[in-house]
């Protein structure tokens, strides 16, 4: 198998929730979410709360897991737990919204936030490239 | 003629079908997820009475884009259901998305993208989408297309049951074989 290029892959969930409905929800989230994503391999590093607006509150997380191939794995565990599920399927008839994203690290170097220095874009320049035939 | 991918028992089928054309199968190799033992490929006009009550999925095009490899090559076949209800432009934008992967993945050749056309006789009705492509050797599938950033930051949401963007239903089936020569044409 190839070598994971990868060490850490980053998921930020953002819910949107009632105000008055958080901290119920982040008790069930506790009990019944967060053990089974840390035996997946999910780790979480950091997490916010934020007025959304004058009545609702936006919870931010942000979770590691160690590289793509383990991010897979958890991701299939997570779909075989129908816990998982249920848990997603209750927070969606609570929250105003809700997003995942899943983050690649980009590594800060030397001199990289430089204003003179042109921008990498590893990905966006490989995306242009016609490489071949549609038919 | 029609392009047929299936999904079989190692025993179920014993010999190439009459009507049949560019048939070709093989076990389903480890790593492989919801097969039955082998997959199959052939273009017919009608399923075969012989293939009756197997999970035959008749494809409409798509997309699909040519790379010529010669000889031996892994073939992957993707079988997924797209939820009942999901938005026609939603749909739109997971097949764009699905299409752009061999534009950044360059271990795939040969691919095609196809909807399941269930109002065949006896073609299955299990899947709606079927995503297949070629690669030289595992690696190419198992390395730098699962490792691709488009892949797992992007792609990845339309599978994934936790992220609410998910459109594809727990349990698409994820076929690996070697096949002999070229299947996507």
């Amino acid at each position: 198998m190839t070598a994971d290029p990868v060490q850490r892959v980053h998921i930020r969930d953002h819910v949107v929730l009632p105000g008055a409905a958080v901290d119920e929800w982040l008790t069930g989230w506790r009990t019944d979410y967060l053990p089974a994503a840390r035996e997946r391999g999910l780790r979480l590093t950091q997490w916010w709360r934020s007025y959304a607006g004058p009545d609702t509150v936006a919870v931010d997380m942000l979770w590691e897991i160690e590289g793509i191939y383990t991010f897979y794995r958890a991701r299939t565990m997570a779909g075989a737990d129908a816990s998982v599920a249920r848990f997603w399927a209750r927070t969606d008839e609570l929250a105003v919204h809700r997003d995942r994203r899943v983050l690649e690290p980009y590594p800060l170097e030397p001199g990289m936030l430089e204003p003179d220095r042109p921008a990498s874009a590893d990905h966006a320049s490989s995306a242009a490239e016609p490489q071949r035939r549609k038919s | 003629m029609t392009r047929w991918v299936m999904r079989t028992a190692p025993d179920e089928v014993t010999a190439q079908p009459t009507g049949v054309r560019e048939w070709s199968g093989g076990a389903d190799l480890q790593g492989s997820l919801r097969g039955l033992g082998m997959n199959w490929d052939f273009r017919a006009e009608a399923l075969p009475s012989a293939l009756a009550g197997t999970d035959a999925v008749a494809l409409q095009p798509i997309s699909s884009g040519h790379r010529p490899l010669a000889g031996k090559r892994v073939k992957r076949t993707l079988m997924l259901r797209v939820r009942p209800g999901t938005p026609e432009d939603v749909v739109a934008r997971f097949e764009a998305e699905l299409a752009a992967m061999p534009e950044l993945i360059h271990t795939i050749h040969s691919w095609a993208l196809g909807g399941a056309d269930p109002t065949i006789p006896g073609a299955s009705t299990a899947w709606t989408h079927v995503f297949e492509q070629e690669f030289t050797d595992l690696d190419g599938l198992t390395g730098e297309y699962l490792l691709h950033p488009y892949h797992w930051t992007r792609v990845d949401r339309w599978f994934d049951g936790e992220n609410p963007a998910s459109i594809v239903e727990p349990g698409p089936a994820h076929l690996i074989r070697w096949a002999q020569g070229a299947v996507l044409r």
